[in-house]
């Protein structure tokens, strides 16, 4: 099923969490929403699931106005970020709560739930936990039987709120992977909210970046990496380098290295550069920026150098171990800074 | 490399790193070098914190002008301007006109939720009467067994000694007027009417109106109301209702045992003055009338039914966090307590001018 959402508002009090959203969602699609915490991904999530009322605005289904649908006929499965499992009921009646209390008319005969309710648990791969309570299962286990509780009501929309926002990377990771199966499994439209940019660019189709209530950038993984549409975006997926810098004839000049930028003449601008698209050498160039090593950290399979630059802040520049080692990199040596790769954007 | 300074003629220049270090070694010479109108030349710094921006607001004191100070630090310096107010100023305090508005909003807002509770409430209600099988029984039983046949052996016991130190306490002086007799009229009547209903509904706020409002509370906290809701069902219907029902129903069951148990204890106590036990449990059944009972009854069923509210009510509004729970639970004890003083004097005044 496909949702549009159409010029939402949503303040709460004098924060503005919301502010007039545009963003229709495909059927089948696995959208993901990513931003940093309070930017109202979550709000969002809430108001396409019901739990919230937009102050202005519309949301449709399937082409439908659902805006003042009660949450209960809206048909959606929607997973917690602290998985929200009934306590006092096993995984097997958790799982089969959504069918039992469905009016008479609706509900299924006891074999066709018990039926229903293993066939979900073998999805999702928790069969022989049935008859455990939630406190005796481990967080990740949890979160799959709230997933398989909220599938079982046959939702059309299925939303996750930070779903692996409490488990531990290992998890988290294994978790991702499985996700995006399941969803090529079931093609279940499916928003789910992070703040985890490894996350969204991994699981989803489409990417929804968000800041302080306003969508940034709309895109496919690729795009919203390769092409940020604002400095944000290209700060928030991923670590950045920032130099303050004029630009002079449509270049912005950073020591004597310098950008193509669109800003007009002696405007302020900011060059970002990613750490890991800086290249290192001993020789002087004619665009490159001098600087001194001044820390090394080794990160597992990479290096990170800190360099002192005149005129920026510390400049982080990230090698793999075998270049790092190759190139015989010492701390309190003299380098010259090659910026493969840089974006100019006006300074705010 | 620390701070360096070279003097000329009507300049001073600055070079090096100005930190707390840098700019304590050169302060002296600097300040003694320094005349009105003289220009310093920072365009040598390559570092500059609070300690470097104090000297050169210092100098600019004395009448020097500061030039060029790389841009990134000019803003350090720009924040010393003193025109500029350094602290924030903090909020005008509270007159009692704002103290009056706050608490005015407070009650208005709390009013408005609370009739919109009762008003979802007894919609609800009415649904239940007109469309049959829509309340969960299995629940309200549950909720029953753990709000009543558990509270028995407290009530049990609070209602004894109620009835031990009534009769005691009465019998003493009544005896000095050979009245002993009629202490069994006094306990009586005033378990049956007052005391055994309220009792029982001040233990049954703190043992189930707290659990009602940690229980639910505890559920919103892990939003499973919200998942409720996501997968169809009304948590009014399911999770209130029911438990509302059950503590209207056996609010009077316990009062029934605590008007028994405490007329028990008063016999033993009229046993030991010597009275015999057939005749202090006659005095007493003789002395209470139809009306006073139910009067009692149909008190500590709207009591129940209250408590049960209220509870319910505190528990679904619980903000978020584990602490939130605790705040809700003692806001349901505490309002069920005055709760109870109130609609008990309703009652009196009702009875009065009904004559019962």
């Amino acid at each position: 099923m496909s949702i549009a959402i159409n010029a939402i508002s949503k303040r709460f009090g004098d924060f503005v969490a919301l502010d007039n959203l545009q963003l229709d969602i495909a059927s089948g699609e696995l959208l993901a929403l990513l931003g940093p915490s309070g930017c109202g991904k979550t709000t969002l999530l809430r108001i396409i699931a019901g739990l919230e009322t937009p102050d202005q605005g519309q949301i449709l289904f399937h082409g439908e106005d659902a805006t003042d649908t009660h949450v209960r006929e809206r048909q959606v499965g929607f997973v917690f970020q602290h998985y929200a499992l009934f306590r006092h009921m096993t995984v097997f009646e958790n799982v089969a709560f959504g069918l039992r209390v469905r009016p008479k008319k609706t509900r299924p005969s006891e074999t066709e739930i018990k039926r229903k309710v293993h066939e979900l648990l073998s999805l999702v791969q928790l069969d022989w936990l049935a008859d455990r309570y939630p406190a005796q299962l481990s967080g990740g286990q949890r979160q799959r039987i709230a997933l398989a509780r909220a599938l079982a009501v046959e939702p059309k929309v299925l939303l996750l709120d930070e779903p692996f926002g409490a488990l531990d990377t290992k998890v988290r990771k294994e978790l991702r992977r499985w996700l995006r199966r399941l969803h090529d499994e079931m093609h279940i439209t499916s928003v789910f909210v992070t703040h985890d940019q490894e996350e969204a660019l991994e699981v989803a189709d489409r990417v929804v970046v968000m800041n302080k209530g306003k969508i940034e950038q709309i895109g496919t993984p690729e795009q919203v990496y390769d092409a940020p549409a604002t400095p944000f975006v290209y700060q928030f997926l991923g670590d950045v380098n920032l130099f303050h810098s004029r630009v002079h004839d449509g270049w912005a000049e950073v020591g004597a290295a310098r950008f193509a930028a669109e800003a007009g003449d002696s405007d302020k601008a900011v060059v970002y550069v990613r750490p890991h698209e800086i290249e290192l050498s001993r020789v002087a160039t004619d665009k490159a920026i001098a600087g001194v090593i001044s820390h090394s950290r080794l990160l597992g399979a990479t290096v990170r150098l800190e360099v002192d630059v005149k005129d920026a802040e510390v400049v982080e520049v990230e090698l793999t171990r075998e270049r790092y080692q190759e190139g015989g990199w010492q701390v309190g040596e003299p380098v010259w800074l090659n910026p493969r790769e840089a974006r100019v954007y006006p300074a705010a | 490399m620390s701070a360096e300074l070279i003097v000329g003629p009507d300049t001073l220049q600055l070079r090096g790193r100005l930190d707390a270090g840098g700019a304590a070694a050169i302060w002296a010479q600097a300040r003694s070098a320094v005349t009105a109108g003289c220009v310093v030349d920072a365009s040598g710094v390559d570092y500059c914190d609070g300690a470097g921006s104090a000297l050169l607001f210092d100098l600019i004191q004395r009448g020097a002008r500061v030039d060029g100070l790389p841009e990134r630090y000019a803003a350090l310096l720009a924040d010393l301007n003193p025109d500029k107010p350094l602290t924030v100023q903090s909020p005008k305090p509270h007159g009692i006109a704002d103290e009056l508005a706050d608490f005015g909003k407070a009650v208005t807002s709390e009013f408005t939720l609370t009739m919109a509770f009762i008003g979802v409430f007894t919609a609800d209600i009415a649904r239940i009467f007109t469309a049959r099988g829509k309340i969960r029984w299995r629940n309200g039983f549950a909720v029953a067994s753990s709000a009543g046949a558990d509270a028995l052996p407290i009530i049990a016991l609070v209602a004894f000694l109620f009835g031990v130190i009534l009769s005691f306490q009465s019998a003493v002086p009544m005896r000095q007027f050979g009245a002993e007799l009629f202490v069994a009229d006094l306990v009586g009547l005033s378990l049956v009417r007052e005391l055994a209903p309220l009792m029982t509904a001040i233990l049954l706020a703190g043992r189930t109106g707290a659990a009602f409002a940690a229980e639910l509370g505890t559920m919103k906290v892990n939003e499973e109301i919200n998942a409720l809701v996501t997968l169809g069902l009304d948590p009014f219907r399911f999770l209130v209702i029911p438990r509302l029902l059950a503590v209207a129903l056996i609010m009077p069951m316990l009062t029934v045992c605590a008007e028994v148990i405490g007329l028990a204890g008063m016999a033993l106590v009229m046993a030991s003055f010597d009275v015999p036990l057939a005749t202090s449990l006659h005095r007493a059944t003789a002395i209470v009338g139809f009306s006073d009972f139910f009067g009692g009854l149909g008190k500590s069923m709207v009591f129940g039914f209250f408590i049960a509210a209220i509870g319910c009510l505190r528990g679904l509004r619980t903000g978020a966090g584990a602490a939130a729970v605790g705040e809700s639970t003692t806001r349901a004890v505490v309002s069920s307590i005055v709760m109870l003083v109130v609609v008990d004097g309703l009652f009196a005044v009702m009875f009065y001018i009904l004559g019962w």
